[in-house]
């Protein structure tokens, strides 16, 4: 990963083209997942309801907990991949300015909480479920935004 | 890293994704048996299943933990290179005997238990040697 941000070599069309491809790889990564998770945990709020708590009027069982944490166990890893290629390209480029700081504590911030939160909202209440849904998106908002101020960086500096 | 203080926050974000990835391992292990024969007498393509993304997500997150033990001026070399060595050894021990243990070699749980304790004990002796260096 260190070699992501060293500036101790000249500037690499290789690495440059490298690191852009990554980002398109994420990108596309982060919209999948989004319909990934819309395809597990369901696509509105009533069906996230009914998957994690279950409904007794429409015999839905609630899901496992093993399954459950299976995929906050594989969301934490892929979550952990992405975030660091993103924010060490990111820093690599952006670190001069004042607002990087706090973007890149709030982005790695939310996507750590966010499978936590999911985990969490399965022994509690729907409020849980609430709060991982709006980390989730602000987490792949994010991811977004980095990935395309850093592809931006990549392509016409 | 002085040339990029900020990039000692995506570490110490990495750190705490590893402690969460560690934790929900263990319970997951702790939770899909029940420290009885049944564990140990799992079919063999349940442990494929389980060994195939291990051996690549837990190689790949030794790697990158412990490659910024390179840039360490607190730890030395030879200190990170034994931990680090040790605990791809564990991690080998720890798969490989739940792959043997399905193919009828049922003692080999004692090395699964070791392998897994030494692995946990290692991973989190890095990280606070991580932590020392940032």
């Amino acid at each position: 990963m260190k070699f992501l941000i060293s500036k101790d070599r000249k500037p690499s069309v290789l690495l440059k083209l490298l690191m852009a491809n990554v980002m398109v790889a994420i990108l596309f990564y982060i919209l999948l997942d989004i319909f990934l998770h819309a395809y597990i945990l369901g696509f509105d709020i009533a069906t996230v309801k009914a998957n994690i708590f279950g409904d007794e009027e429409n015999f839905i069982e609630p899901i496992l907990l093993e399954t459950l944490l299976l995929q906050v166990h594989i969301d934490i890893f892929m979550s952990l991949i992405a975030v660091m290629i993103l924010s060490s390209v990111y820093i690599r480029y952006h670190s001069e300015q004042k607002q990087s700081k706090i973007f890149v504590h709030l982005f790695l911030f939310s996507a750590l909480v966010s499978p936590i939160i999911l985990l969490l909202s399965f022994f509690t209440n729907m409020m849980l479920v609430y709060l991982y849904i709006f980390m989730y998106a602000l987490w792949h908002i994010l991811a977004f935004i980095m990935a395309s101020l850093n592809l931006k960086r990549l392509w016409f500096s | 890293m002085k040339k990029y203080p900020l990039y000692a926050l995506p570490i110490k974000y990495m750190m705490l994704f590893s402690l969460a990835l560690l934790f929900s391992g263990l319970w997951l292990f702790l939770l899909s048996q029940d420290f009885s024969i049944k564990y140990i007498e799992k079919s063999l393509h349940h442990s494929i299943e389980v060994a195939t993304p291990h051996l690549f997500a837990m190689g790949i997150l030794i790697f990158i933990v412990a490659h910024f033990l390179l840039f360490s001026t607190v730890v030395k070399n030879k200190y990170a290179l034994i931990a680090s060595q040790s605990l791809y050894l564990f991690m080998f021990l720890n798969i490989f005997s739940s792959l043997f243990m399905s193919l009828g070699y049922a003692q080999l749980i004692w090395i699964k238990l070791i392998a897994l304790s030494g692995f946990l004990f290692l991973f989190l002796l890095v990280l606070g040697m991580l932590y020392l260096s940032i």
